[in-house]
């Protein structure tokens, strides 16, 4: 009598965990059960079983107009969310600086410009990193109002920025009063893919406009490394790239 | 962690209300996502305007999204937070009720019957034999609080820990509600062995 109990409890603990026991977990006791306790043996088989039949069951397509259905519906959402954004364009230029380059390689990039016209020439030392600090220095001789930078980055590089609206954004542009002398404005890059990467830099001023096309960031060597080591300059020589516009002539 | 990168661009893009950029990151998801809609909902239709609401939720609420996990479970989490809505202000015939500690109450006496001997027992043999759609039905049919751990665990394969992320269920009570569920479900199925039997009959007479 008391055994039957016993066994009762024990049949009752394998249908209270089924699911571990199927999945050959449960106690040893309870496993032990099943050897001489043909019914809960039974059970724990058609729990296999319905398991596999269930993960049997068919796939089932998804229907044939069940994206042309859902795109025009996450447009709507995709405006809304344009629409909350701050323009990140023609503003001043502080919110570029991101906070999250602590250990980044720093490119400075220093335009001299005069008046803003002439030929931009490039010099680029070399630099590796997945966080990049651009430096825009353009220096004048006299102060100048609402000057248009522009940048525009190519696929491998896009911003990089603790604000969700900047992150990941692939051109800038904002617009700068020159005081006399160097200004410098900060732009945190991340390099997303391997490569040598162009910046295409304008700046425009009234009639005036320069353009500049820079090589940078070119990765070699252990690239996949580069991608592994998040916010991590790879190689520690400090990058430095030059550009003079030359011009007053 | 190239797959990080990407997605966290994409995430990004989106969130700037880039839909394309959105709708690429769920494109993998969908099949997967519509076939937990599909065993969840009554039927076709209701499961594609489920996920399709769950796609846009989701798009909605992208800031929640913790960018560089897996987007799997948090769109299941959002279409069964979806469903679960629905379903309530529906009926609330489906929600986890007293009652049924009685259905399996009557399960446990079932197990007290005869032991039965070892070879393959008539269910396993209609389970083996058919890969039912009536299966599904009789999954559907279950309270919602068992079926879902049916579909996630065993229809979807989702680990134990995914499925406790996406109900909000302790890990300990979804193996207890599987356990459960699997035992109402085969009770189910060998209190209606005709409707599997007529299947089986119906496929081999469609065979020969």
């Amino acid at each position: 009598m008391s055994t039957g109990g016993k066994e009762q409890a024990t049949c009752a603990m394998v249908r209270e965990e089924l699911a571990d026991v199927c999945d050959g977990r449960g106690a040893p006791a309870l496993r032990a059960h099943l050897e001489t306790c043909v019914a809960c043996a039974t059970l724990v088989r058609e729990g296999r079983a319905l398991e596999t039949a269930l993960a049997a069951l068919p796939a089932v397509a998804l229907p044939v107009d069940f994206e042309e259905m859902l795109l025009p519906r996450l447009a709507a959402v995709g405006a809304r969310h344009a629409r909350r954004l701050p323009v990140p364009s023609w503003t001043s230029a502080p919110w570029l600086r991101a906070s999250a380059v602590a250990a980044a390689a720093a490119v400075a990039l220093v335009v001299v410009a005069v008046g803003l016209r002439g030929r931009p020439t490039a010099e680029v030392d070399a630099t590796v990193a997945e966080l990049v600090e651009v430096d825009v220095d353009v220096a004048v001789a006299a102060a100048m109002s609402g000057v248009d930078v522009r940048l525009a980055l190519p696929d491998g590089l896009e911003v990089a920025s603790d604000d969700p609206r900047l992150n990941g954004l692939h051109a800038l542009a904002w617009r700068v009063d020159l005081a006399p002398g160097v200004n410098t404005t900060t732009v945190v890059l991340r390099a997303v893919s391997m490569g040598e990467h162009r910046l295409h830099v304008v700046l425009e001023a009234g009639p005036h406009r320069a353009e500049m096309d820079l090589g940078v960031l070119v990765h070699a060597g252990s690239a996949h490394a580069a991608l592994r080591a998040w916010s991590r300059a790879l190689f520690a020589a400090t990058p430095r790239l030059r550009l003079e516009l030359g011009g007053a002539t | 962690m190239l797959e990080g990168w990407r997605q966290r661009r994409q995430v990004a893009r989106a969130q700037q209300g880039d839909a394309a950029a959105f709708a690429e990151l769920l494109r993998p998801e969908l099949p997967r996502l519509y076939r937990a809609a599909f065993y969840l909902a009554r039927d076709a239709d209701e499961a594609s305007d489920l996920a399709q609401e769950a796609c846009v939720r989701a798009y909605q609420n992208l800031a929640d999204f913790e960018s560089g996990r897996a987007l799997g479970p948090w769109l299941h989490r959002i279409l069964r937070n979806l469903f679960l809505d629905r379903r309530k202000s529906a009926a609330s015939r489906h929600e986890v009720r007293a009652n049924e500690e009685d259905e399996l109450g009557g399960a446990r006496e079932a197990a007290a019957s005869p032991a039965v001997p070892s070879s393959d027992s008539p269910l396993e043999v209609l389970l083996q034999r058919e890969q039912s759609a009536a299966l599904g039905e009789h999954v559907r049919a279950l309270p919602v609080a068992f079926a879902e751990v049916l579909v996630f665990c065993d229809i979807q394969e989702m680990s134990y820990a995914e499925v406790s992320e996406v109900t909000g269920v302790p890990l300990g009570t979804v193996k207890s509600r599987l356990s459960r569920a699997r035992l109402m479900l085969r009770e189910r199925l060998l209190a209606e062995p005709e409707l599997l039997a007529g299947q089986s009959r119906k496929s081999r007479g469609g065979a020969s």
